[in-house]
């Protein structure tokens, strides 16, 4: 074993468990202190796989943000930190999961497990070609180039150039902005006496307004419905 | 910079730039004028629509290193989308003020989204595919929670947020899978290297790749396994919101599923016309199809309420439009969509008619006894839409309908047509109920808004008319339509 | 990947410190029940705690995380670019200029709006 094997498989180890913890514990608070953990195991992925940027990048956002935000988020919330959730559905979920990880290991894993549906009465119809009714066996390649000293640059290089990735780059900057404009609506608070003084200053303008449309002297019962329609929400 | 990479996505350019641009505008516009921002945003929604309607050609352009592609679909699907998108702003200005929900950020995400929307149908990658989606969604996200105090709406946004969420987590572990099995996220590329090499039209892991994508993409369109969020997300939105999903985002989504499913159409053995399906996915698309149309229909009819009703029908249409994806007929697709569009938009004029002016938000089929006869256009209105959703001739639904089923019939999935003729015939029951509730019951209170208070609003008005003349006009004259939709030559989604 | 060993040497000194300290406690540190409520509670001095000691935090925190999410992501960006600067030269100053210019009008209306002031935010 290489030195690269052991500390990859002391980051799987830690990765798994801070996850497993992450998803089995019942306080919020531990398991995003933990979701830290994990998240630097994968930036250790990334020095493995000798991309640093990426491992840069992974803990720039994901441990020194977004972690933050999931920590404010259970902060932020009433009753969060006690909270002792109830999932009624977890054996049967976890049953699920360990069959679904047992036919991806058996068709991608290092089994190669090869199924030929054309024996199989339904699914052999439902594909009429030979090469699709068989599954599993996947040959994976193994990239034989070294990561090139100047990736970085390189990277860089492609963000910017129109003839690589300039319109997605252009576009992140554009859902930056969506998502700025959103959070920021969604984050405000509304007093109730705001929302109270505006929705009363719209019924008068709207009753204004129909009052205009009808001058009849039948009208009057019209702004009372308005008012009512505004408070109600 | 080039110009004619500029040229292959200026829609999409016009209105996200015009979204961020209204986003600064709006900072001088005061809180009691803010149907300002709203005409503007219609006026970047319309200069966005004409610019592609004046791109419109047969031929087909790629732009930004083949990222997207300009062709007749993408700016026919433009236009609708800016249409709708700008009737949609004119029902909205007097229904916030009564809703109290006139904040300024409303018409800027909306714009924003649309910008989604645009590149969206434009795109010809699958990097493309997925930032587009996410920008379409995001601001969505927000807008069906923008009734915020209101806890129905609170309720939508934060439903269709954590859906949303999980199914664009699909869609890019898809997208992922299928750049390590081939090498490429480029459409036209990946059809390239799968007639190359046939080996991998078997490949395990682009199959899986292709299966995430599509729950994605299906998610997006309210297919049936992946419908749930709908129902309560249409309802709880505010309604202009919940119209712009039902119409706009529904006929985006389906463009993206048509040019990736083009994209994997090497899979099939021939490479017929107009747009191939790989024999790999025609049976799921067909199977998707067929029960999206009976689970949505027979929903449908258990409904009590007609703005959920309505999220039915849009799944159900859905479905019909799955239908046309899986003859591989886009025309029929974009065609269909553009006349449920109309359709739904003028049923939705009636709803925000209501919601503008009655006491509470009340959409019960109670609520609009007698409706019909004491307004009576919205009640004309109500019933050209809800004639053109069952596909009852001179309407647009009718010739929708027709081409659909025709395509389905031709490309040997008579059965599938079958269904859906049967599922149309299920749907009058619950559109004509409608129907008769507006016309022919008396209301239990006496109504609270005069019919002068339905009618009243000007811009409503208009975006009434529209919307009716396009279900008659696609209706009578189907062939102007389908001449700005063809421009020429018939191309394919992907080249 | 050899310019990450010190950070994994790091990693390893730190978390074996943190070890042996808890372990020199667990062996040499007394040993005594609490045998009452006193005892159990936080140490504040000598004052009384008026309360628990997490409270529910004012929403806008959540604000500002999400602020700094967004223009950490943008900093992300800027990073392999400025690696790559004097080679891309103006037209990649001018793609850059076009992806600052759009987040810029982005942050010029949240600090308009008055997001970045903790008593305006709510408006």
């Amino acid at each position: 074993m290489t030195l690269q094997q052991v500390i990859f498989i002391i980051l799987a180890i830690a990765v798994i468990g801070s996850a497993l913890f992450v998803v089995t514990t019942s306080n919020l608070f531990r398991g995003a202190l933990m979701l830290i953990v994990a998240f630097f195991g994968v930036a250790g992925f990334y020095v493995l796989l000798d991309n640093g940027l990426f491992a840069v990048a992974q803990v720039m956002i994901y441990i020194g943000a977004i972690s933050i935000l999931i920590i404010f988020s259970v902060m932020l919330t009433r009753g969060m930190q006690a909270m002792i959730p109830r999932n009624a559905q977890a054996g049967s979920v976890a049953i699920a999961a360990a069959l679904l990880f047992l036919i991806l290991l058996l068709a991608f894993g290092p089994f190669r497990l090869v199924v030929d549906l054309s024996g199989v009465p339904i699914l052999s119809a439902l594909f009429r070609t030979e090469s699709a009714r068989v599954l599993g066996g996947v040959p994976w390649q193994f990239a034989n180039r070294e990561v090139p000293e100047t990736y970085i640059a390189d990277f860089g290089r492609a963000l910017v150039d129109l003839n690589q990735f300039l319109l997605p780059f252009l576009l992140v900057a554009f859902l930056v902005d969506a998502v700025l404009a959103g959070a920021i609506y969604i984050a405000r608070q509304r007093k109730p006496a705001e929302v109270i003084a505006e929705r009363e200053a719209i019924a008068k303008e709207e009753a204004e307004e129909l009052a205009a449309l009808q001058p009849q002297p039948t009208a009057p019962t019209l702004p009372q419905g308005a008012i009512a329609s505004t408070a109600d929400h | 910079m080039n110009v004619a990479d500029l040229e292959t996505v200026l829609p999409f350019l016009l209105l996200a730039t015009g979204g961020v641009a209204l986003l600064l505008v709006d900072l001088a516009v005061p809180q009691a004028r803010k149907s300002l921002t709203g005409w503007l945003a219609f006026v970047v929604a319309l200069a966005a629509g004409v610019s592609a309607l004046a791109l419109v050609s047969g031929k087909t352009m790629k732009g930004f290193a083949g990222m997207v592609q300009a062709d007749a679909f993408a700016y026919f699907a433009d236009v609708l989308l800016c249409v709708v998108a700008a009737l949609v702003i004119l029902l909205s200005l007097r229904y916030h003020t009564a809703r109290g929900l006139m904040r300024g950020e409303f018409y800027p995400l909306l714009l924003l989204s649309l910008s989604g929307m645009s590149l969206a149908v434009h795109a010809a990658d699958l990097l493309v595919v997925f930032l587009a989606i996410e920008l379409l969604s995001i601001p969505l996200y927000v807008l069906s929670g923008f009734a915020r105090p209101r806890l129905e709406s609170e309720e939508a946004a934060l439903k269709y947020f954590l859906t949303g969420a999980f199914a664009s987590g699909f869609l890019v572990y898809g997208v992922a899978l299928i750049y390590g099995a081939s090498g490429t996220t480029a459409l036209g590329d990946l059809r390239a290297a799968l007639l190359d090499n046939p080996a991998l039209t078997s490949d395990a892991l682009l199959m899986a790749g292709l299966a995430l994508v599509m729950v994605g993409l299906l998610f997006k369109i309210a297919a049936v396994p992946f419908h749930f969020w709908a129902p309560d997300v249409y309802e709880g939105a505010p309604t202009t919101v919940t119209a712009f999903m039902a119409t706009a985002t529904k006929a985006a989504a389906f463009l993206a599923l048509m040019r990736v499913v083009a994209g994997f159409a090497a899979l099939s053995p021939s490479l017929a016309q107009p747009f191939e399906v790989a024999d790999a996915l025609r049976p799921m698309l067909a199977l998707i199809a067929a029960i999206t149309m009976i689970v949505g229909n027979v929903t449908a009819l258990a409904q009590q309420n007609v703005k959920r009703m309505l999220a039915y029908s849009s799944i159900a249409h859905a479905g019909y439009a799955l239908a046309g994806v899986a003859s591989g007929d886009a025309t029929a697709v974009l065609f269909y969509l553009a006349a449920y569009a109309f359709a739904t938009l003028a049923a939705f004029v009636v709803l925000i008619a209501v919601g503008s002016t009655e006491g509470n938000e009340d959409h019960r089929y109670e609520a609009y006894a007698g409706l019909g006869r004491r307004a009576p256009l919205l009640g004309v209105i109500m019933a050209l839409a809800m004639f053109s959703l069952i596909g009852i001739p001179p309407t647009a639904g009718f010739v929708g309908k027709y081409f659909l089923f025709r395509a389905v019939v031709a490309s040997d999935l008579t059965w599938l047509a079958v269904i859906g003729v049967l599922t149309s015939a299920l749907s009058a029951a619950f559109y004509l109920r409608v129907l008769m509730v507006l016309f022919m019951r008396e209301p239990e209170t006496a109504p609270e808004a005069e019919p002068a208070a339905l009618a009243a609003d000007a811009p409503r008005m208009v975006a009434a008319y529209v919307s009716a003349a396009a279900v008659l006009l696609i209706g009578v004259f189907p062939s102007a339509v389908l001449a700005l939709l063809t421009g020429g030559e018939l191309v394919a989604l992907v080249r | 990947m050899n310019d990450f060993l010190p950070i994994f040497v790091l990693l390893v000194l730190a978390s074996g410190l943190v070890s042996l300290v808890l372990l020199i406690s667990v062996l040499f540190g007394p040993r005594r029940r609490a045998r009452n409520e006193t005892k159990l509670q936080p140490y504040e001095s000598g004052m009384r705690p008026i309360g628990p000691a997490q409270r529910r935090l004012p929403v806008r925190f959540y604000l500002i995380a999400v602020l700094f999410i967004l223009f950490d992501i943008e900093v992300v960006f800027f990073f392999p670019w400025a690696v790559a600067l004097r080679e891309l030269g103006w037209a990649g100053l001018l793609s850059m200029l076009i992806f600052i210019g759009i987040l810029e009008a982005g942050h010029f209306w949240l600090w308009r709006r008055g997001a970045l002031e903790w008593e305006k935010m709510d408006k």
